[in-house]
């Protein structure tokens, strides 16, 4: 049997690896989404403002997703033929979501003296930059839903749309916007100045509003069509995250509200972070609700400990560097990127 | 259609568009590292420009890398799952780690791009050595599993097909792995540096023969040209390691069929699997011995020694081998006359027929390197991992896959139209800039 303490820190770098991602690439797919709902007087300003503050660092946030497909086959090979079989459609369209925003995005860029072309790459980057993070969320809600079904001889079912369509993970999905939202326009009140600033906070309020919205939705749902992550969420081990994720919320509105720019982007930083680790303690111990826990899912002792080795060394690299990264481009009001 | 056929066709698109992206990325930052490197030295602006200009579009190019290697990622489980549940705990951890190479690459390409003006010039010239590490790293990860495939290694199978004694680090470090990965690297400088010289030869047969034109042209040229050599080499051990891992693969790429001792090399013509024998190829005696066991008398294994069922196409192996081999020996041209005539007859650097030659080397490099990997990847076939696990045994239970396929064919030519589009427009805006600077200096002048 796979050593239950290794199958536990392989989760947890997964868990990190979410996290990363959660935070970094969902402000840049609410970077995205505030570029669709743009409007008032200082719409191309907020766009520009978006553009800016994304340029320099969504290729480095979103290989997170990238590491993320790759400690799930390494470490967990069984769970990611499953999720890839069961979730064949959403997936794809997770993929052709990523493709045509990361495209979109860069020939944008590039393209400042055609604004036709520039304005139709702006609307296929900030579309997917909706769909993205919405397919993601629905992926979530499908799992913990346990729609991925054993074929009974060692392969897999497709969900049928029937069960992908269902009202617990379209919610799921549009609560992944919304938090997207809200972080991005957090993020962004911090790096802009004057009346672009009031509208990002005013953009972080609306999305906060959706946040809510969602999550009240969502929680009742559950109860019917995922009961194991609702009886965890609602009663069981991960009720002390959601009520600190709920005393988070209510703080991030009202640092919002006040005014409060020192602090809001790490209130909305912590929210997601709790989210995220709520949903993950809710789930756990399965990495396919109800079917395949990560302990049965797990590759090997040998593999987990070269891999557990390979993160620690990696992470050692890794991290001073995005530190930099961030230390060059990020911090208070940054200079317009400049080639 | 069969899924299985549409998968197929998928995967070999996706990777058959991404390494043309991703040689970019292994060469572009050597390449962007001398001409700064240059500047500083020397001080000479156009050096500079030069760089600047580079770096501009292999952001471009770099952005489409890094989305056609998420579709790829993607595809592994989308396409493959039971290829990855079997492969993923013995051959993952170098996934993994490319995934950090990766990371280190973005990292600091994004400062390397947006850092020109906030960096002092040493810090940003210093900023190259990660991106160029990062490159190599990425190269050496993915060239292991890739190689692994070909020669599984790090693992046993027991008697009821359960995987027993996994060593992740005998896996990574596969027989195939060493003369894949250099000869993988060494095709990705060629690429950038030829796509380079390439480039600026275009801009010379245009009349633009400036400082600008001639150094860009110089400096892709003498790289590729360095490395040419080196390449051949590889070319030359990676046969001798197939001839011991893969012999069916060896002798299909060869289309030969029957056993022969003192075994010629024939090149293209018409492999006739039912007559078994090459029609209408060229011949050159004994070379086929002496490539794979450096004997002109040694005896090679023909196909007839495997059963039929699990030879590849020998057709497309052949073909794709031959164009690869005659495309990447005529590639040694370019740096031999550019060495010759640089010294006794200069003017020829600037002739029209060197010129053209340099324009079609891009090109030429880019089909030596599709073909190769056309050759090493049909080449396993019917084996995804060779001779442990078949392709049609893993692909997904999942429908619809050709649907998808002609979604993402058709983004991929809208984002390709439009990449070529915005990188000729970034060569004529910087024209356009140089002739404003140019008027208004004259007009201050006169």
């Amino acid at each position: 049997m796979v050593d239950p303490t290794l199958v536990s820190l392989a989760v947890l770098t997964l868990l990190a690896g979410l996290s990363m991602y959660a935070v970094f690439a969902g402000a840049d797919f609410g970077g995205g989404i505030w570029d669709l709902f743009s409007f008032g007087e200082r719409k191309d300003e907020q766009r520009n403002a978006i553009s800016r503050a994304m340029g320099p660092v969504w290729e480095a946030n979103h290989v997170w997703i990238i590491f993320l497909i790759t400690v799930l086959f390494t470490a967990f090979p069984k769970a990611f033929s499953a999720l890839c079989i069961g979730l064949f459609a959403p997936l794809s369209l997770i993929l052709l979501g990523m493709i045509l925003r990361g495209a979109g995005f860069v020939l944008r860029a590039h393209a400042e003296d055609e604004p036709l072309v520039q304005r139709w790459l702006g609307l296929v980057f900030s579309v997917s930059s909706v769909i993205t993070p919405f397919a993601l969320g629905w992926c979530a809600g499908v799992i913990a839903a346990g729609a991925i079904k054993p074929d009974g001889t060692g392969g897999w079912l497709t969900v049928p749309w029937s069960e992908l369509l269902a009202p617990f993970p379209i919610v799921t999905g549009l609560l992944a916007v919304s938090i997207c939202a809200y972080v991005a326009a957090t993020f962004l009140t911090v790096e802009t100045e004057g009346s672009l600033r009031e509208d990002f906070r005013r953009r972080a309020l609306i999305a906060g509003g959706g946040v809510a919205l969602f999550s009240a939705l969502g929680l009742p749902l559950a109860w019917s069509e995922a009961p194991e992550l609702s009886h965890e969420l609602l009663s069981g081990r991960a009720l002390p995250l959601v009520v600190f994720a709920g005393v988070l919320g209510l703080l991030g509105f009202v640092v919002t509200l006040t005014r409060a720019y020192g602090v809001v982007r790490y209130v909305a930083v912590a929210f997601v972070l709790v989210v995220l680790w709520a949903w993950g303690a809710a789930q756990w111990p399965y990495a396919v609700t109800p079917y395949l826990t990560f302990q049965e899912a797990a590759s090997s002792n040998e593999m987990l400990t070269v891999y557990l080795g390979c993160i620690v060394v990696g992470s050692a690299i890794l991290v001073p560097s995005l530190i930099y990264l961030f230390r060059v481009f990020k911090g208070n009001h940054p200079e317009a990127g400049s080639w | 259609m069969t899924e299985l056929m549409a998968a197929r066709i998928q995967m070999g698109s996706s990777l058959a568009f991404h390494i043309c992206f991703a040689v970019l990325g292994i060469g572009m930052p050597a390449l962007l590292m001398i001409t700064e490197g240059l500047w500083l030295r020397t001080r000479n602006e156009v050096y500079l420009d030069l760089a600047r200009t580079w770096s501009k579009a292999f952001a471009v190019t770099f952005g489409i890398g890094a989305i056609s290697g998420t579709m790829l990622s993607f595809e592994l489980g989308l396409l493959w799952p039971r290829f990855m549940e079997f492969a993923g705990g013995i051959i993952g951890m170098p996934f993994s780690l490319e995934g950090f190479a990766f990371f280190i690459e973005a990292i600091f390409l994004a400062i390397y791009l947006y850092g020109w003006n906030r960096l002092t010039p040493r810090a940003h010239f210093l900023c190259g050595i990660p991106l160029v590490l990062g490159g190599f790293l990425s190269t050496f990860f993915i060239v292991s599993a890739n190689a692994w495939m070909n020669t599984p290694a790090g693992f046993k199978l027991d008697a009821n097909g359960a995987i027993t004694d996994i060593d992740p680090i005998a896996a990574m470090f596969n027989p195939a792995f060493p003369t894949q990965y250099l000869h993988m690297l060494f095709a990705a400088l060629v690429c950038s540096g030829f796509a380079v010289a390439s480039v600026y030869a275009v801009g010379m047969l245009k009349g633009r023969r400036d400082e600008y034109h001639r150094k860009g042209l110089a400096i892709g040229l003498a790289f590729a040209a360095i490395v040419m050599p080196i390449q051949l080499v590889t070319g030359d051990l990676i046969a001798v390691m197939v001839t011991k891992n893969q012999p069916l693969k060896l002798a299909t790429m060869e289309g030969l069929y029957k056993t022969t001792q003192g075994a010629p090399l024939t090149l293209f013509g018409y492999p006739d699997d039912q007559k078994q024998e090459v029609v209408g190829g060229i011949e050159i005696p004994y070379l086929l011995s002496i490539l794979a066991y450096n004997n002109p008398n040694a005896t090679v294994q023909g196909m007839e020694e495997f059963p039929e069922e699990n030879w590849p196409n020998t057709m497309l192996v052949h073909t794709a081998y031959d164009l690869m081999i005659t495309v990447g020996s005529a590639l040694m041209l370019p740096g031999l006359i550019a060495l010759y005539a640089w010294r006794r007859r200069p003017h020829w650097l600037e002739a029209k027929p060197f010129l053209w030659m340099m324009v079609a080397t891009g090109p030429a490099a880019y089909l030596c390197m599709e073909a190769g990997w056309i050759t090493t990847e049909s080449g396993r076939q019917p084996w995804v991992i060779y001779n442990v696990l078949k392709v049609e045994d893993s692909v997904t239970t999942a429908t619809g896959i050709l649907g998808w396929f002609i979604l993402f064919s058709a983004v991929y030519v809208v984002i390709t139209v439009l990449m070529i589009s915005i990188l000729l427009r970034m060569a004529r805006k910087r024209r356009q800039r140089l002739a404003a600077a140019e008027l208004a200096a004259e007009v201050q002048g006169g």
